[in-house]
């Protein structure tokens, strides 16, 4: 007989008389979902908080950078003007996922919007839903703001299927590159199916692409400006480095910036700032120190040019500077200059300070400075920020403290890495080793299980 | 350019028994499935031990520490992945529930058909899971049936009255506080010797928890005098009575801030222990660590806080992954030396459930004492995670974040409403709790005495 089934005539008092708890509910302690922008005050922990757009589009009054751009991205959807100023600075693939799994939330995961249940949707999401759901009876530059949109949620193979979905409606899959149009969303395509992918094939029609836009010249001036440039940066720097094609499709791009006016329009600023910031990458590959200086001030200037007299403009502009921080930053650190390096790192923080990668970056820095007391700082508030670089922050931190020799804070900071990524072999290795000096036997067995279960070799 | 760490290398596929809640939800993992491992903190053994008496003999549950009223409750809010089952155990969903589990589930469904000796043992397996209100809820109107009755009672039935009585009193309400009077003073009115002891010292306890007038320097000369006048046979278990009339005794005492008293009761009971026959492991050690806690706030209360921290050093060596006593440990530290009393800290931090959230504030504030804000801000940070929204803390994050310049994350902590655990009333706090009767999972004597120390030294 169950408990609750219990019979009365056993002589057994009342339950409400004798069995006055503390009145908190029954088992699940732990709110439903929400199904509006209702009250969420359930769950805003400081990370949800941070990361919500990323989650369910919600607004959040605490905007990185990147989350600003959600905002800016999901703001244009709705509003659905003529004309519209690109998002620029997206996030790698797999970051929604990767916030999602640190938050515990992966109920909320998914590869196209219309997979979150239906339960856990906001009205915004729901929205995006219906959007992706009738994508074909929307006009091109809408479909242009629903795919921006999921650019910017880390939502890369929504991208992919929305991109198809636009050229096949548009009856642009024999040549896509006729229209601009065409030519924009066959680029979103294969960039997010490259990125998802990870294929040679994928990498390879991506990269045939972009040449055949920046020779296109039938094509606007800025999307072949920009094919241009990821050209330039992608055979500089990644594993298709060849310093041939670099310099050729930097002259490429030269003459076609020639052709351009930064000071038509404000939008026009950010692109000028990505151009010279984008070709400096050859002269960087060169060692021409100065020329990369001096193509970098100008980066910098156009960006700095760029106006921010409303949200949208101030969300514009921001997207341009940090990327452009960030290679400042690198720049100063490959000059040698490492007092600059730290000064860049520190503006960055000060362009974006909920924004943990900026933490970790300036951590860097300090820790090449020789400053390891202020590096283990910047490590400490991005691990506050949190989602995505949990791990990557508490591991840093962790080394950090190592060197200095505090081997309780490291433990514990490799300890709670792994709790956030129980997979992050280095981690667990690391871990097991500082238990072993600590004599920490609840740390050293949990270590030793996680590491013994864990292959040698990474699988990402 | 890199940064001269070596990479940081992730599996595709994490390990089986990885997690966000480990190395915790390992430790404890007896609250989930009953079963023990030999790694395990003490009081997780005491519940497989609990099991075990359930299975195949008498329980002595009511002569051993019990987790507090607000355990199930602070598991769920630590495991917020894990169905705990905060109110029963049949919550636990069927397909998660371990074979053990399921037997207890089975006892409690066949309930009336159990014998005496098995019904005792089940109510002393609940309690030591934290399923108070279950046993109140079957335990309950036995106890009143009892009670009602004539005669002497025998030892199932007054083991069965203690344990309802100790669940009762971890129940809030009057209707609970009704009961675990009304059932120790007919244990006091009809058990035998030893459970007139026990019922006496519970009441003791209880009333002395609650600040109740009725907890008068005559009850305790009155038990006092019992408990050294000759009598009974001397064995194990009179002994260990006899040890545990003396400790309520001794905190009554220390309530009533007479120190010589208190120290002297302490003694004898140290004495009382320290007889005890090996073969009564799981009770005599429990026992030994009541009397530990005892002489650690003797020493504590005499100013000796180097004292303090010997005596306590053998409660950390002989249970090392007990987090409550690895934070007793660090908040003595902290008043001789601070750097360690970080490092247990953080091994506090890293043990984690049931007490991950005050082992976070505890660290923020001894980062705080270091001067270090940033660390100071991780700890206070961690320590709002999981819902745990405690007013305090949210303050003391916002008055770090503004002094680092993160004069956002000051604001959202300001912001912040209270967490539902908050609003429920939450983990027990505040109590003045002896230690071995109703657990020292929340903040006991020790860290509240070292709090207090810690502030009248500042003044």
């Amino acid at each position: 007989m169950r408990i609750d089934d219990r019979d009365a005539s056993a002589g057994r008092t009342d339950r409400g008389d004798v069995t006055q708890r503390s009145g908190e509910p029954a088992e699940n302690t732990f709110p439903d979902p929400w199904t509006s922008e209702a009250d969420l005050s359930e769950r805003l922990s400081l990370h949800w908080t941070l990361t919500r757009p990323f989650i369910d589009l919600s607004v959040t009054a605490m905007a990185s950078v990147q989350t600003s751009g959600i905002e800016a991205a999901f703001t244009h959807a709705c509003d659905d003007p003529g004309y519209s100023p690109p998002i620029h600075y997206h996030p790698a693939a797999g970051v929604r996922d990767r916030i999602l799994r640190e938050l515990g939330a992966l109920e909320f995961s998914c590869t196209h919007p219309g997979e979150v249940a239906p339960e856990l949707r906001t009205v915004r999401w729901s929205r995006l839903v219906e959007w992706t759901d009738g994508f074909e009876d929307l006009p091109e530059t809408s479909q242009k703001s629903v795919v921006s949109l999921c650019q910017t949620l880390s939502l890369y193979t929504a991208v992919t299927a929305l991109a198809e979905r636009a050229l096949t409606s548009a009856g642009r899959t024999e040549d896509p590159l006729a229209t601009d149009f065409g030519a924009w969303m066959l680029t979103r395509k294969l960039r997010a199916g490259s990125l998802v992918l990870r294929s040679e094939t994928a990498h390879q029609a991506d990269i045939e692409n972009l040449a055949n836009i920046a020779l296109a010249a039938h094509l606007p001036l800025e999307q072949r400006i920009s094919a241009g440039l990821s050209l330039v940066v992608q055979y500089s720097e990644s594993e298709d480095k060849d310093p041939a094609l670099a310099a050729r499709w930097r002259a490429a791009t030269e003459k076609l910036f020639a052709g351009f006016r930064p000071e038509e329009h404000w939008t026009h600023l950010g692109l000028a700032s990505s151009y010279w910031r984008g070709i400096c990458f050859v002269p960087f590959q060169q060692g021409l120190r100065e020329q990369v200086t001096e193509e970098l001030e100008r980066a910098e200037q156009y960006a700095l040019a760029m106006p921010s007299d409303s949200i949208g403009e101030e969300t514009m502009r921001r997207q341009y500077l940090h990327p452009l921080l960030e290679t400042r930053i690198r720049e100063a650190s490959w000059l040698g200059d490492l007092d600059l390096s730290v000064a860049r790192a520190e503006r960055l923080i000060e362009l974006d300070p909920l924004e943990p990668k900026v933490y970790i970056t300036a951590g860097d820095v300090h820790l090449r400075a020789g400053d390891r007391e202020r590096a283990v700082e910047r490590y400490r508030q991005a691990a506050v920020l949190g989602p995505p670089y949990t791990v990557l922050s508490r591991y840093k931190l962790g080394c950090a403290l190592e060197a200095a020799g505090d081997i309780d804070g490291a433990l514990s900071e490799f300890v709670t890495a792994l709790r956030a990524e129980p997979g992050a072999i280095t981690c667990a290795r690391a871990a097991q080793r500082l238990a072993r000096l600590r004599d920490d036997a609840a740390s050293m067995s949990w270590a030793d299980r996680l590491a013994s279960d864990l292959p040698g070799d990474s699988g990402r | 350019m890199t940064s001269g760490f070596p990479g940081l290398l992730v599996a595709a596929r994490p390990a089986a028994e990885a997690g966000p809640d480990a190395p915790s939800r390992l430790l404890l993992s007896a609250y989930l499935d009953l079963g023990s491992r030999q790694d395990d903190p003490r009081h997780v053994k005491g519940v497989a031990l609990a099991y075990d008496e359930y299975m195949s003999g008498p329980t002595t549950m009511p002569l051993r520490r019990q987790p507090p009223g607000s355990m199930r409750r602070a598991l769920a809010g630590e495991w917020p992945h894990e169905r705990v089952g905060t109110e029963d155990p049949a919550g636990r969903p069927g397909d998660e529930r371990s074979e053990r589990w399921q037997h207890l589930c089975d006892g409690l469904e066949a309930w009336p058909d159990l014998t005496a000796e098995r019904q005792a043992a089940l109510l002393g397996l609940c309690n030591a899971l934290g399923y108070f209100g279950v046993t109140v809820e079957l335990g309950g109107p036995m106890a009143d049936r009892v009670r009602g009755a004539g005669g002497e009672m025998t030892t199932d039935q007054a083991t069965r009255i203690l344990l309802v009585a100790t669940a009762a009193a971890r129940i809030r309400g009057s209707a609970a506080e009704s009961l675990v009077e009304r059932s120790l003073a007919g244990l006091c009115a009809r058990g035998d010797r030893q459970a007139r002891i026990l019922a006496r010292s519970y009441l003791l306890e209880h009333r002395g928890r609650r600040g109740d007038p009725r907890d008068s320097a005559g009850a305790v000369e009155s038990l006092l005098a019992d408990l050294h006048a000759p009598a009974g046979n001397g064995t194990a278990r009179d002994r260990l009575v006899r040890c545990l009339g003396l400790l309520a005794c001794a905190w009554s005492f220390d309530r009533a801030g007479d120190l010589r008293r208190f120290a002297a009761c302490v003694a004898e009971a140290r004495d009382a222990v320290g007889t005890l026959p090996d073969e009564e492991n799981q009770v005599r050690e429990d026992c030994r660590r009541s009397v530990a806690e005892a002489r650690t706030l003797v020493a504590m209360r005499s100013g000796e806080m180097g004292q303090a921290v010997d005596v306590h050093r053998e409660i950390v060596e002989s249970d090392p992954l007990d987090v409550h006593a690895c934070l007793e440990h660090a908040a003595l530290l902290e008043h001789l030396d601070l750097p360690t009393a970080v490092g247990w800290y953080q091994r506090a931090v890293r043990l984690g459930a049931p007490v991950t959230g005050l082992a976070f504030e505890r660290l923020g504030d001894v980062q705080m004492r270091r001067g270090d804000p940033v660390a100071a801000f991780d700890a206070y940070a961690s320590a709002t995670s999981n819902d745990r929204r405690k007013p305090s803390v949210l303050r003391k994050l916002a008055e770090c974040a503004y002094r680092i310049g993160q004069s956002e994350v000051a604001r959202w902590a300001l912001e912040q409403p209270d967490s539902p655990q908050e609003r429920r009333g939450g983990a027990e706090e505040g109590h003045p709790t002896p230690a071995w009767s109703v657990g020292t999972f929340a903040p006991g004597p020790i860290l509240r005495s070292a709090a207090r120390t810690r502030t009248e030294g500042r003044s």
